[in-house]
């Protein structure tokens, strides 16, 4: 082989060495993962349902026993949770059921201190049940027959500190009726309003 | 061969229908997304405004979804709001000081309706009126679900509504300050999580953010096993109210001795605890009771054995 082509092997070699080299020292000066920001922002929400809808939403307290049922859901992504409240709002006598001029009167016992029914007239009230264990409220005291009067402010009844499970958080609100001998027969009606807010997040 | 046939046939219309029940659209594929008629959506839910000043107008929205299967007619009011005790129980029907902002907000919808699976843009605002004291805002928008599903007489009635938070802390004559009334961790738990609680009260009137910081190390060792000094948690305490709190490292081991600090913040007000915590289950601590009980009575026998010798 002559110098010549000797020499233009070597410098050949020599050309392949360098443009291999190169994009290796190039990645070599520059190879720092670069971190990229990802952002996804939720917005929170709060969703109330109750279980009386499909079919009627009242509660009817017709039937032996004169109690009857209705279960609220929340669902609520607020990391601080949510309140739920009932409160009587029917225009006239709120707290009361009604038929015409002829009233059923809240029963005595209150949220914080749940009673029997008295015996002197008619009486009508609510129990809370929630198995959440994040709610705040003592609900243990609804245990055993006791009621609460519907009262006509915003009474809370579930305070919890976290968030639901996306089904959510289910209330079950049972009102019963204890009737005196003597009570006015006719259709009695009442009204209750279920109110849930997020609790407040810095 | 006619039989071998006839299998081989009824094999293939078998997989055939199996597969067929498989990849056609099943009745639940369609479904509606929800299974109640009426079901009322917010979303957001609440806005802090920060400072506002006398005089100005702010406003915002939210939106009203319908996420049930039926319309429904929906109207909104404004109500005052505050909370009571140390777990901040909600109360929409307290006026003080604090929700003249009930007053001042209007929305450009006061009642609409809402088609299934369809949603409506409310805007609210409110004017500050001039000479407002200084001070926090606390109101609530409530939005009322209106169903007409009454279909019998008598009977309890159920309503629905949600409540849309709004607060502001109005410029003017303000006070910041605060006091933290407690701040403790417990030397001995029995079952994770690590925790440390709190008790806060903003005797200002203004709203704040109070922050709760969590640290854990080990015990021979400065490098933190667990610390939320990057995102501490926050809560709001409003004004001549107190707060409980308890902040928790939910990922906390069965088993350890650890130093935890909490340092909780609010206003100028700064609390650090530092603990040792002992984490074990109980059955744990019994075993170690059992075992050091029986080593004194051992050394007590032996002790007496070599007396009687």
């Amino acid at each position: 082989m002559s110098k010549t082509t000797n020499a233009l092997i070597a410098l050949g070699v020599v050309a392949g060495l360098g443009a291999a080299a190169l994009p290796l020292s190039s990645y070599a000066a520059d190879d720092t993962p670069k971190a990229v920001g990802v952002t996804l922002t939720i917005d929170d929400e709060l969703t109330i349902e109750a279980d009386k809808d499909n079919a009627d939403n009242k509660v009817d307290l017709s039937a032996d026993g004169h109690t009857g049922a209705v279960k609220v859901t929340v669902v609520s992504n607020n990391t601080k949770g949510y309140n739920l409240a009932l409160k009587g709002s029917a225009a006239t006598n709120p707290t009361s059921l009604t038929s015409g001029e002829d009233q059923i009167v809240a029963t005595k016992g209150t949220f914080a201190a749940p009673a029997a029914f008295g015996t002197d007239e008619s009486e009508w009230g609510y129990s809370v049940a929630n198995t959440n264990a994040n709610n705040t409220t003592d609900l243990t005291k609804f245990a055993g027959g006791v009621y609460a009067g519907v009262p006509a402010t915003d009474q809370i009844i579930v305070n919890a500190n976290k968030p639901t499970v996306s089904a959510g958080d289910t209330t079950t609100i049972t009102f019963a009726a204890n009737l005196v001998d003597g009570q006015a027969a006719g259709t009695y009606e009442g009204e209750v309003t279920f109110t849930a807010s997020n609790n407040p997040n810095a | 061969m006619n039989k071998t046939k006839t299998l081989l046939s009824a094999i293939v219309v078998s997989v055939l229908a199996v597969l067929g029940a498989v990849l056609l659209p099943s009745s639940s594929a369609f479904a509606d997304e929800s299974s109640v008629d009426y079901r009322l959506s917010i979303t957001p839910t609440q806005k802090s405004f920060g400072t506002i000043k006398p005089g100005e107008t702010y406003s915002d929205k939210f939106k009203v979804k319908n996420t049930g299967r039926e319309p429904f007619d929906f109207s909104i009011s404004f109500a005052p709001y505050n909370v009571e005790g140390q777990e901040y129980t909600a109360n929409y029907d307290k006026a003080t000081k604090y929700n003249d902002i009930a007053d001042w907000l209007s929305v450009d919808i006061e009642h609409g309706t809402v088609a299934a699976g369809d949603e409506t843009e409310i805007t609210y605002s409110f004017t500050v009126p001039e000479g407002t004291h200084g001070g926090a805002q606390l109101g609530t928008i409530m939005i009322t679900m209106n169903d007409s599903n009454d279909k019998t007489d008598g009977g309890v009635e159920t309503v629905r509504r949600l409540g849309y938070l709004v607060f502001g802390n109005v410029d003017g004559e303000i006070t910041t300050t605060a006091k933290i009334l407690e701040n403790k961790i417990p030397s001995f738990i029995f079952t994770p999580p690590i925790s440390a609680t709190s008790l806060v009260e903003n005797t200002g009137n203004v709203y704040t953010a109070a922050t709760y910081t969590l640290q854990v190390f080990p015990l021979f060792s400065d490098e933190e096993v667990y610390t939320n000094e990057e995102e501490p948690d926050k809560n709001i305490i409003f004004p001549e109210t107190k707060r409980f709190y308890t902040a928790s490292w939910e990922g906390a081991p069965s088993l350890g001795i650890f130093r935890v600090r909490q340092t909780v913040k609010i206003f100028d007000e700064v609390s650090t605890v530092e603990k040792l915590v002992f984490l074990c289950p109980i059955w744990f601590l019994f075993i170690i009771v059992l075992i050091i009980f029986v080593a004194i009575f051992w050394i007590v026998s032996r002790i007496r054995g070599r007396n009687k010798e």
